[in-house]
Order: C-alpha cells, then structure tokens, then sequence
C-alpha cells in the first residue's frame, strides 16, 4: 500500500543511507540543496512549483499545436495510434474512461505549460476540441475562415452590378 | 453522486499532478504507477461509505506525497540514475 511505502522511506535509516555513502568520499559537510526559483543554473534540475512561463519568442501557428496534441495524444499507451483521428471520440471510439481523460489532460497540461481548469476538460470529447481549446487559448485563427461584412458586400454589390448590365 | 465523481476525479488529477513534482525518477515512477493503479482497481465501487473512504485515504495520501516531494527536493542525492543523467545532459547541452 501507498501509506506504508512512505513510512518505510520516511524511517530515517533509509534516506540517510544514500547520503552517508557520499559523505565517505568528501569532507563532511553536508549542505542541503535547496532549490533556487530564480538561479539560472538550476533550469535543468526539476524544479518544484516550477512558475509557467510562455516564452514569448515561440509562434503558436495551428500545425504546430495539432501535430504537439496527436503526439501526446498518441504517445499515450491506451490510445491506439491507427484509430486515432481527429474527431474520433475518445468515450465511444477510443473507449477511455473519465480517469484517462484526467490522465490526458495532466499530460496536455505538461505538454503546453500551461493550467486547464476542470471545467474545460469536461468539454473534451475529440482531439478537435482539445486543438480548438488551446488554439482559443493562445489566440491561434489563421485555420478559421474570416467573417467579414466586406465580402458579402462586394458579392452583393457584383451581383447587383451583373444585373444591371444584363437589363 | 455526480458531486463525488467530481471530487474523485479532482483527486485523481491533485494525486498525478504531485507525482509528477518528484525530482527522483524512481519515486516518480513508482507512484505515478500506484496512484493510477489504486484508482482503477476501485472504478467500479458503488458503495458510498467505502467511496469515502478511500477518498479520505487518497487525501491523506496527498498530503503524504506533497511532504515528500519537498523532503525530496530539499535532499537531492548527487548520484542520480543512468536515465536522469542523460535528460541532464540533453538540457545542459
């Protein structure tokens, strides 16, 4: 069980362990590492309560978000690669369960540095709305076509023009 | 019953999102395994007392492997495994 594996590497003996065997071999002062936020150096190490930061010199465009979501999506070893499409439902065509789409969205959540609460992850029920989702997040719309007064007008405005040739 | 299912899953993602603060690779792993394990063995469970009561362990939990992942940080070894040096490395370069 969980609890008893944390009391067992909670007993002092086993965590000192690794320590004393690095203590043979330099002087013995021992100095906790603690994790500087702001040091530079660190970056490579995990950092815990690491602050998302979105770099601002990274250009979200549409493929790149898609192709970034079908690879998490399919490094995922419950989803089948094969099946995977863009609007094949993950309840009913890839048959996950709701624990997996926590999963997935934990994994998405790493992927693009970034929070999704639960109230939008409950709307995820194609890869489309997940592409959708972080497209509206990170203002991404050159998939989208353009509504524009304009053009309807000049479509009215030459067939109008047409008309009045014709008489 | 939707609002414990809500609160489950809430747990579920708390419990995974904490795993992943482990800077070990071995502890990561290990409980990240657990966690999902524990909560796919209990999918199926009706009884509302017992739900419970595995919610209130998985908080307790929580609490447990939030404590650890500090201890843990504060604490880093300076051996690491084989497969953590060669993310380090990769980063470093």
């Amino acid at each position: 069980m969980l609890s008893s594996t944390f009391r067992f590497l909670t007993r002092t003996s086993t965590f000192i362990r690794p320590m004393m065997t690095t203590l043979a071999r330099r002087s013995l002062s021992f100095k906790p590492t603690l994790v500087n936020l702001n040091d530079k150096h660190r970056q490579s190490a995990m950092i815990i309560n690491h602050i998302p930061v979105r770099q601002s010199h990274v250009h979200y465009t549409y493929p790149m978000i898609e192709s970034r979501v079908m690879l998490v999506l399919r490094l995922f070893d419950k989803i089948d690669g094969n099946a995977l499409q863009l609007d094949s439902k993950f309840v009913q065509d890839l048959g996950l369960d709701s624990l997996d789409i926590v999963e997935i969205t934990a994994a998405l959540e790493d992927e693009f540095w970034t929070e999704i609460p639960d109230v939008d992850s409950d709307h995820f029920l194609t890869p489309r709305h997940i592409i959708q989702y972080l497209c509206d997040k990170y203002d991404v719309y050159e998939h989208v076509e353009p509504i524009s007064a304009g053009k309807e007008y000049m479509e009215e405005a030459k067939a109008a023009d047409e008309r009045a040739h014709h008489h | 019953m939707n609002s414990t299912r809500q609160s489950v899953l809430n747990l579920y993602r708390e419990l995974l999102r904490e795993c992943h603060k482990f800077s070990l690779y071995n502890y990561r792993e290990y409980f990240l395994r657990r966690v999902r394990e524990e909560f796919r063995q209990n999918r199926q469970m009706q009884d509302s007392a017992k739900i419970s009561e595995l919610v209130k362990r998985g908080q307790a939990n929580l609490a447990i492997i939030r404590r650890q992942v500090l201890i843990g940080n504060l604490y880093t070894p300076e051996q690491r495994s084989i497969i953590e040096n060669q993310q380090r490395l990769s980063t470093a370069s």
